[in-house]
């Protein structure tokens, strides 16, 4: 069998020949409605085009501003949980208990941090 | 780029988006989203406050749970971020959670215990807010509300399957009984503790301990405790070993003992001990730990099982009531931020507390701000040939103790190196620093090899090591006032941090082949030195050095070896004092004549040395001489000189000497059992010896033992005159004899 | 039918002007056309007749955007292919909230008489069938192709990619047609 242009053309013509367009009426209510439903209905299916990009970033706005109310209206951060609850060292050094982070950090600073 | 999108459709996706931000923001509101690491504990605290009032009954429950029980606070062994007694923190250093949800205090909690000690859910919270509560009770002297407050909490606990909580609930409320004398109560007490327990012999020996109590306060030994005793034995002898069988074992020793020496009708009783933990400017430290630890179990870290442990009320006071004759020592329980700028100055007799059966002992702890530090500080590098120390000045202060250290490979080691100085200040000599003695010190690889520490064989004349300094001020009266060292967990108290390099002098190359751990080498180029210039004290020094820690590897007893090394060190420390004279070179000098039994050289020796010494701590140097002139069968010299050891010496090394000097002169076992009691054991190297009840026990040993008294004054006589008293020659009927000279070996 | 040349200037301006009978003429002359193609593409009867419903709609509101008048013809098909498209993207979405569209219809629309409802339950034939087969893309540009009767270049034009594309499609769709129908055995077109 072969599938050339005319013989398909034909043929789906010929299946396709039942289906006839025939609800103009929705189409004419929605372009001209004459009752409020109907101006309503047409407003309602109305189109809009709408840019991408500006619509994008208002809507990572409104997003950013929920976000930010949710964390104004709860301030004070993230739950003691989740947080990793962090751990300090104790040292005792020369006498003395230092937190080690603080020890080192301090001696770090110093001229001459030494050969240790 | 547009997009065709209808009215509708808009519309929807706006409502979804809607729906879905609400959502967000009114749903996944976290239930507990308080405390955060930028705000204040105050505005936390109130924030979990707001939110307990508003919720309903059961998540109320739930959040008095979460941020009131489960942090441990009910176990005090743990509760707390340091544990500390008068020396210094107690496992040297410790890890803090930080950041964690806000801390209560006792008091803040106390509505919210109380609550939840009615309605929370049967479980290990349930008893963590019940001993909170009678801890807060016994603060406020409410016993039998502190009492009470236990007995319900197990009523509702009766059925859940916390065991262990509701067994710590009948031991408090055990403990609590004891304490007031309770005795019939306590007795019910611990029925219901055998009953509950069988197996498991932690609350067993626990319990015994307080019916040791009873037993003391009674004159007599409850039938319960003479049945727990055999079981526990049992039990013991068929169970393999590990630390908590070890524990097991020595706590049913001590309580075995103690058992029989009340037996034995000597009088004893218990003693209610109490004080008040503050700070010198009259802030009580609250809602701290206190720990009341027998010598027996300072050799391990704090456990559950010790019986003395309570909690200071607001007002920083603590009491412990009934507690058992014994030595003790206070440790606190304290959270970082409770100490800061703070020092627990160093008790006279290092903190011991002797309990002899007195009523009433009154312990408080008073912490004193820090002395600071002026100079030198920092890391400064210090080229002259002294160093100036300088310190800001103490009120009331009559003179100060300076101490120097140097850092080992583990660790660190510091001697005090001047002593009664009366100004906030003092110079001291590169030089006699540079000879100052260390401790020789050994580290092992992997390997398992023991290798000599060379920063501890170069000590104080290494000049790239870091030295670190401290000053204690004293009164008139030789108390300690205050100190350098102490708590310092705040940005202002480490600026001047005590650490400082004393470069005045130039390393040898044999010094940087010593540091490099070539210790052969290093030795060969050391005298090399030496033989170039028999001046060269410096050289010197590192072979008597080096030769220690040769002697100290080999061990004793090494034969021929050792007997030369020996020579060669008494030889070479004969020409070293010609150069640099110093104490612990005639010390030891004086110790290998000593150990010769050359009493002439040992007495010149000890005599320069003493002339030298700046120490006040004269304890050990009498107690040799008193152990020399006992050898040289001077009785009368030696018991003066043990006598002003022990009176000097708080750790009374020598007291097991001077016991059995006495027998060996023939007084009685009493007159040794005196002084016994006098002068406690407290050399805990491997933990205090007992002489008093190894006293006792070969009284009791003599019962019915011919001439027991006569062989134990001949062992005592050998032992002496500097022969073996020991175990070897013994009869195997006297134990508890062998047992005593096999102490006596340990005394030095 | 020619392609709408005929009326072609008349009804534009009418369009432009908003009026009414502009409209019909417009759905008039190409909606029966237009509806098949999307039926083609569509599969769904319901789904095409919204399809072309909404591309008349929306040639009535952008005929402004018409540039050449010649091709009115072509922006329809080129609107209510993009439509089709769209609709087969979004054929999840719509699972989503069938009732807004059920809605739409039914209150909406009067009921569809008897007559309707026969055309709504048409049996499409085997060759459409077969064309219903094809994946999206490949129905594209067969429809175009051989319904439309549109040559490579002009199909490439229309769906926005190059012309090796739509011939390789077009062999593809060929292949498949072919298997499809000789797999359903042989059928005397003619």
């Amino acid at each position: 069998m072969d599938l050339n242009r005319p013989d398909v053309k034909r043929e789906l013509d010929r299946e396709l020949a039942g289906l006839r367009f025939g609800n103009r009426q929705n189409v004419l209510e929605r372009t001209h409605p004459n009752s409020l439903p109907g101006r309503l209905r047409a407003w309602w299916n109305k189109e809009l085009e709408l840019p991408v990009v500006p619509i994008g970033a208002a809507l990572l706005l409104l997003l950013t501003a929920a976000f930010l109310y949710r964390a104004a209206l709860y301030p004070k951060g993230p739950l003691p949980g989740s947080e990793t609850a962090f751990k300090r060292e104790l040292v005792e050094e020369a006498g003395s208990v230092y937190w080690k982070d603080d020890l080192e950090r301090r001696l770090a600073l110093l001229e001459n941090p030494g050969q240790n | 780029m547009k997009i065709r999108v209808k009215i509708k459709h808009l519309a929807y996706g706006a409502g979804l988006l809607l729906a879905v931000i609400l959502a967000v923001a009114v749903m996944a509101k976290p239930p507990q989203n308080m405390a955060g690491a930028g705000q204040t504990g105050a505005e936390a605290k109130e924030q979990v406050l707001r939110k307990i009032a508003a919720a309903g009954a059961e998540e109320k429950l739930k959040l008095i749970e979460e941020y009131m029980l489960k942090d441990d606070s009910a176990d005090l062994s743990r509760a707390y971020d340091m544990y500390i007694e008068s020396t210094g923190m107690m496992y040297g250093g410790g890890v803090v959670d930080v950041a964690k949800k806000p801390v209560f205090s006792l008091d803040e909690k106390l509505p919210y215990l109380e609550q939840y000690a009615a309605e929370g859910k049967p479980g290990p919270e349930l008893a963590a807010a019940a001993k909170l509560l009678s801890y807060h009770y016994q603060g406020e002297g409410q016993q039998e509300k502190a009492a009470k407050v236990l007995a319900e909490a197990r009523k509702r606990l009766h059925s859940s399957t916390a065991v262990y909580a509701s067994n710590e609930l009948l031991l408090m409320q055990a403990q609590l009984a004891a304490g007031q004398k309770q005795y019939d109560t306590l007795l019910k007490l611990c029925a219901e503790i055998i009953d509950r327990n069988a197996a498991n012999d932690d609350i067993l020996v626990r319990m015994s301990e307080l019916l040791a109590q009873y037993a003391i306060e009674k004159g007599e030994v409850p039938q319960t405790l003479e049945l727990l005793r055999s079981d526990l034995e049992q039990k013991s002898s068929r169970m393999t070993s590990g630390q908590a069988v070890q524990i097991q074992k020595e706590e049913l020793r001590g309580i075995t003992d103690r058992l029989k020496k009340i037996a034995s009708g000597r009088p004893a009783g218990l003693t209610d001990v109490s004080g008040t933990i503050a700070k010198a400017n009259g802030e009580p430290l609250a809602y701290a730990g206190v720990f009341l630890r027998r010598d027996d179990d300072l050799n391990h870290s704090m456990a559950g099982f010790e019986p003395y442990q309570t909690i200071t009320n607001e007002k920083g006071e603590y009491a412990f009531k009934g507690v058992v004759p014994g030595r003790y020592k206070l440790y606190l329980g304290v959270n970082a931020s409770q100490l800061n700028g703070w020092t627990w100055p160093e008790q006279r007799d290092g903190g011991w507390i002797d309990l002899n059966g007195q009523q009433a002992a009154v312990e408080n702890v008073t912490f004193q701000p820090l002395l600071e530090l002026r100079e030198p500080v920092n890391n400064a590098i210090v080229k002259d040939s002294s160093i100036a120390f300088a310190w800001e000045p103490v009120q009331g202060a009559a003179y100060y103790n300076l101490s120097v250290g140097i850092k080992l490979k583990s660790g660190s080691t510091s001697r005090v190196v001047r002593r009664g100085i009366s100004v906030p200040e003092v110079r001291i000599q590169a030089d006699d620093l540079y000879y100052e003695y260390t401790g020789i010190s050994g580290f092992s690889e992997g390997s398992g090899q023991l290798t000599i520490d060379p920063l501890s064989l170069l000590g104080y004349a290494n000049t790239d090591n870091q030295m670190t300094w401290d000053v204690a001020a004293y009164d008139a009266g030789g108390r300690m006032l205050t100190r350098s060292g102490g708590y310092r967990l705040d940005e202002r108290l480490t600026d001047r941090l005590p650490f400082f390099y004393l470069k005045a002098r130039e390393m040898t190359e044999a010094d940087r082949t010593l540091l490099s751990g070539d210790l052969k080498k290093a030795e060969a180029m050391y005298r090399a030195d030496y033989r170039k210039d028999p001046d060269d004290a410096h050289s010197l020094h590192m072979i008597i050095r080096l030769l220690q820690g040769t002697m100290m590897l080999e061990g004793k007893g090494a034969g021929e070896a050792e007997e030369s090394l020996l020579a060669e060190q008494t030889r070479l420390l004969r020409q070293l004092v010609k150069l640099h004279p110093a104490a612990w070179y005639y010390d030891m000098l004086a110790q290998q004549a000593f150990d010769r039994a050359d009493w002439d050289e040992y007495r010149r020796y000890d005599e320069l040395a003493a002339a030298l010494d700046t120490s006040e701590d004269t304890g050990y140097r009498d107690g040799t001489r008193a152990i020399a002139f006992m050898r040289q069968q001077k009785w009368d010299e030696a018991a003066a000189s043990f006598q002003k050891s022990l009176e000097n010496d708080p750790s009374h090394r020598f007291i097991g000497a001077y016991i059995a000097l006495t027998i060996a002169r023939g007084s009685p076992l009493e007159t040794a059992a005196a002084l016994a009691e006098k002068y406690p054991d407290r050399m805990s190297y491997s933990g205090p010896i007992h002489w008093d009840e190894l006293l006792l026990a070969m009284k009791r040993e003599a019962a019915g033992q011919d001439g027991y008294f006569q062989t134990l004054r001949q062992r005592a006589g050998l032992y002496v005159r500097g022969g073996e008293a020991g175990g070897e020659r013994s009869s195997s009927s006297s134990p508890a004899m062998n047992r005593f000279f096999e102490q006596l070996k340990q005394v030095k | 039918m020619a392609r709408g040349e005929e009326h072609g200037l008349d009804i534009i301006a009418g369009l432009k002007r908003k009026d009414e009978e502009a409209l019909v003429l417009l759905m008039q002359q190409y909606g029966d056309d237009l509806l098949r193609t999307a039926c083609l593409l569509l599969r769904d009867r319901q789904e095409a007749e919204e399809a072309v419903q909404d591309s008349f709609i929306a040639a009535f509101e952008r005929i402004g955007q018409l540039r050449d008048d010649t091709k009115l013809k072509s922006w329809l098909l080129r609107i209510v292919v993009n439509r089709c498209r769209m609709k087969q993207r979004t054929w999840s979405f719509r699972h989503l909230f069938p009732s807004a569209y059920v809605d739409g219809r039914l209150a909406k629309e009067e009921e569809p008489g008897p007559e309707e409802r026969l055309v709504q339950r048409w049996r499409s034939g085997r060759l459409t069938k077969a064309v219903h087969r094809l994946s999206y893309k490949y129905r594209e540009v067969i429809t175009l192709y051989y319904f439309q009767e549109m040559g490579v270049a002009e199909i490439a034009d229309h769906l926005q990619v190059s012309k090796n594309t739509v011939k390789a499609r077009l062999a593809r769709g060929r292949a498949y047609l072919k298997q499809t129908l000789e797999k359903e055995g042989e059928t005397d077109w003619t």
